[in-house]
């Protein structure tokens, strides 16, 4: 007899979306996350292209579908250690981080009110710090805090335990390991930015306010580290020019040979963010092709090009160097006009591009294709891929791809 | 059902500290019974609620604590009308600290909760009798034959209708199709394999098709639909799937573009047929001579406020696709006139393989128009393009043969 059980592996958009539409077709999941919070990489957005509302409320309301459901069972901090098996029964091996913090927490903020550790907030990608005892964001789902590993002193420190009403804090928690029977796996593990200080050309890392794209949604979040001030992380100036470098590292051979779809609405959307926050200033996309297919997402282009102090170039950025006071200089191609063209911007975003998580895989046993993907069609039988792990997309086409494989993952657990 | 009373008053997490929590519980006096406790949530907390209701026979809860986000599984007593009051996070939280506001405030959301239950009762679930589980497709080409199919993969019983003497839709008039998944070590352009999958719906004893059949009518609702076919039969069905597609944008409309007015200007749809019927040769509609030299107009009647003023999305990688069939000849040329070449995601990959093809050569143009030359060949008209020309430089160039990239328009939208 197959289990009526779905393991989905990685709690972001697709897996959340995954997990509710089973939940409520009936089938029994389990979501395995790596971070102590779901929602992944939609959790650090300002807005969505190209409606340019909060995430927050699309998540908030997945999160109550699964309270509702009484068919969801969330590991978070968890990772797949082990698929074996075959489709209809498959035994997962589940391998679970202390989280140091038990059910019993509230969410009060005591104990990083008494915690005297600071650390690099990589949720803002290092421009904030939290406490060691911390909440990964003030829209965390599960609400619970959580005390880092890696920079905890432990149990000669224990401010949090003692600061603690509710008994909720264990600094000698272990790590744990829970093996699950189910009939069909989800793998929906996503993407990370691509690491771009490997771009020499480009500065990021050496030239100072050359920041990435989803530094970019941090800066412009209000639960961000300036609540949504958009200023220059050098010296805190507002930004008046900022340019936008399409295909950082996608779309190269030498970095990432694919598109990564999303970038050129992203950077439309955050050209938006700049001209609302400030009525003056201006911006400036250089790219290769924008690439904004479909009805709305077509419409949102069109539309920013009715805006003066929105420009576009076509030609691919050489160089980026800093010039004086913290600005910096960009060096392009101008393929319209002919030759080199040199500008000077208060800051400058790069695009980065997506870059398929693939280390999430190996647990499950998954090499990923030649081109750093993963093909449908190479996975055994009750094994399923979902949202960016197959190609770039947004996040309305991983929800809309999720609810498909859903349906896929539940032919598996009902066949006999 | 006979309402008994119980408001559980939570005073942790700076709750009490905030406000005065007897006047708050004044709010309660009118249903008489209620408790406080330090720390609602917790063991004693909830098995404090759990004997009022073992006991006394308590069946309305109101909870006033935290966010109903949290210790929602703490706080679930099936059976009972629960609503969670939260003082917390609205109140104790974000208001200031004991002042006549933060009391009264606290004590109208608790009356506001208390009064929620008064009037309300636990919702009766209404489930209709003889509910239909059958799935009609409205539709039978690829969208719609694999909908039935995973549908009926899960046990479903789906009934689909195609308004064709054939399943398949506009795959069936395409002579190749792209390969899925990784390009690496692959042919460009494979067999549709159609067929397979309209045998697979026609074989599959779930599915019942009707082929020259359309929807006379649909009335009822979700789980009663009455659904009247145009032979007359009628059936109860419980959910409907629409997938009935697209039709090309009528090209007709782009005379500018020499269609209808030249005999060798076809649509990227014309082009399929012609290849499929030819068995891969591209031969002129003029003469049957077999074509040199091809030119692909790309965002034809599309992308332009006074026809389609979207992308479809599918026209960039469609015509990379056609530069592989106009290839199957050594002799031949394909050129590709664009505005952004759009091929998002790993399609870029395919992209590639064209850019590196010597038969196939891409530049951004704005075409502005398609003349007649000589023996049937014809003039391309355009300007900025990337053959090193000034802004606004016309150039020509000769072919013997012209594809418009047309667009999708849903049938939704019919007659355009």
């Amino acid at each position: 007899m197959a289990q009526n059980k779905l393991l989905i592996v990685g709690g972001g958009f697709s897996g959340l979306t995954a997990a509710v539409e089973a939940a409520e077709a009936g089938s029994e999941v389990i979501i395995v996350e790596k971070n102590p919070y779901l929602g992944g990489r939609v959790t650090q957005l300002n807005k969505y292209f190209w409606k340019l509302c909060p995430p927050n409320c699309g998540l908030e309301i997945q999160y109550k579908r699964i309270r509702n459901n009484g068919n969801v069972t969330i590991y978070t901090m968890a990772e797949v250690e082990k698929v074996s098996g075959s489709e209809g029964n498959f035994d997962v091996t589940i391998k679970i981080k202390p989280r140091f913090v038990n059910d019993n927490c509230t969410g009060c903020n005591k104990c990083s009110e008494a915690c005297p550790v600071e650390r690099k907030n990589d949720f803002d990608f290092g421009m904030s710090t939290t406490k060691s005892a911390y909440l990964p964001h003030n829209q965390a789902f599960p609400l619970k805090y959580v005390i880092d590993e890696k920079t905890c002193k432990g149990a000669s420190c224990a401010k949090c335990v003692e600061a603690c009403k509710y008994d909720a804090i264990h600094l000698d928690m272990k790590p744990e390991t829970v093996n699950v029977k189910v009939g069909a796996v989800v793998m929906a593990t996503g993407w990370n930015p691509y690491d771009a200080t490997r771009m020499d050309n480009l500065g990021f890392g050496k030239v100072q306010n050359v920041v990435t794209n989803m530094m970019m949604e941090r800066l412009a979040a209000p639960n961000g580290p300036t609540q949504g001030k958009i200023v220059r992380p050098s010296d805190g100036k507002e930004v008046k020019n900022v340019a936008f470098v399409q295909c950082a590292g996608s779309r190269d051979e030498n970095h990432l040979a694919h598109c990564s779809y999303i970038c050129c609405l992203a950077s439309i959307k955050q050209a938006t963010y700049v001209r609302e926050l400030y009525p003056d200033a201006k911006a400036k996309i250089f790219y290769i092709d924008m690439r904004t297919p479909g009805l709305y997402e077509n419409r949102f282009y069109t539309k920013i090009k009715e805006d003066q102090n929105v420009s576009f170039l076509k030609g691919k950025v050489a160089k980026i160097e800093q010039a004086e006071n913290g600005d910096v200089k960009v060096t392009a191609e101008d393929i319209h006009g002919g030759g080199k063209i040199t500008e000077t911007f208060d800051m400058v975003v790069l695009a980065a591009g997506m870059q398929t998580a693939t280390e999430s895989l190996k647990g499950a046993g998954i090499a990923p294709t030649e081109d750093g993907f993963v093909d449908q069609a190479t996975l055994p039988k009750g094994i399923y891929a979902t949202g960016t792990l197959k190609t770039p997309v947004d996040v309305a086409r991983s929800a809309q791809d999720a609810t498909g494989v859903v349906l896929k993952s539940i032919q598996s657990l009902r066949r006999k | 059902m006979e309402k008994k009373f119980g408001v559980y008053i939570c005073k942790g997490c700076g709750i009490k500290e905030a406000m005065d929590v007897e006047k708050v519980a004044g709010a309660a006096k009118k249903v008489q019974n209620y408790k406080f406790h330090d720390a609602l949530c917790s063991t004693e907390g909830v098995q404090l609620i759990k004997d009022d209701i073992a006991k006394e026979g308590v069946n309305t809860i109101i909870i006033a604590a935290c966010s109903p986000r949290i210790k929602y599984e703490e706080f679930d007593f099936p059976g009972a009308i629960i609503e969670r009051v939260n003082i917390r996070e609205f109140v104790a939280w974000t208001m200031e600290p004991n002042t006549d506001a933060t009391n009264d405030a606290a004590y109208d959301y608790l009356n506001m909760g208390i009064v929620k239950t008064q009037k309300g009762d636990l919702p009766e679930p209404n489930i209709l009798q003889d509910l239909n589980k059958t799935i009609l497709v409205i539709g039978g080409g690829i969208a719609g034959m694999t909908a039935a199919l995973s549908a009926a993969g899960a046990g479903e019983k789906v009934v689909l209708v195609e308004k064709e003497a054939q399943l398949g839709g506009f795959v069936n008039r395409l002579y190749k199709k792209i390969p899925t998944g990784s390009y690496f070590n692959k042919p460009l352009i494979v067999d549709t394999d159609i067929a397979k999958t309209v045998s697979e719906v026609e074989s599959n004893p779930n599915i019942k098709v009707y082929k020259s059949t359309t929807i006379a009518k649909t009335d009822g609702q979700p789980g009663l639909y009455d659904v009247e076919l145009s032979n007359g039969e009628k059936m109860k069905i419980g959910s409907i799937i629409m997938a009935t597609g697209w039709k090309p944008y009528d090209a007709n409309k782009l005379d500018y573009l020499g269609y209808g007015r030249i005999k060798n200007v076809v649509t990227n749809l014309e082009l399929e047929e012609i290849a499929r019927k030819n068995n891969g040769k591209l031969l002129r509609p003029s003469d049957g001579k077999p074509a040199l030299k091809v030119a692909f107009i790309q965002c034809a009647g599309q992308r332009d406020a006074n026809h389609l003023p979207y992308c479809s999305s599918m026209c960039c990688a469609t015509s990379l696709k056609q530069a592989q069939y106009v290839r199957q000849n050594p002799d031949a040329l394909a050129m590709i006139f664009y505005k952004d070449i759009r091929t998002p995601g790993r399609t870029e990959l395919y992209y590639k393989e064209a850019q590196n093809n010597p038969g196939v050569m891409l530049s951004k143009a704005d075409v502005t128009g398609v003349s007649e030359a000589v023996n049937g060949n014809m003039f391309v008209e355009m300007e900025n393009t990337l053959f090193g020309t000034k802004t606004g430089e016309k150039v020509k160039v000769e072919v013997d043969l012209v594809v418009l990239a047309t667009g999708m328009v849903p049938t939704t939208r019919w007659p355009q």
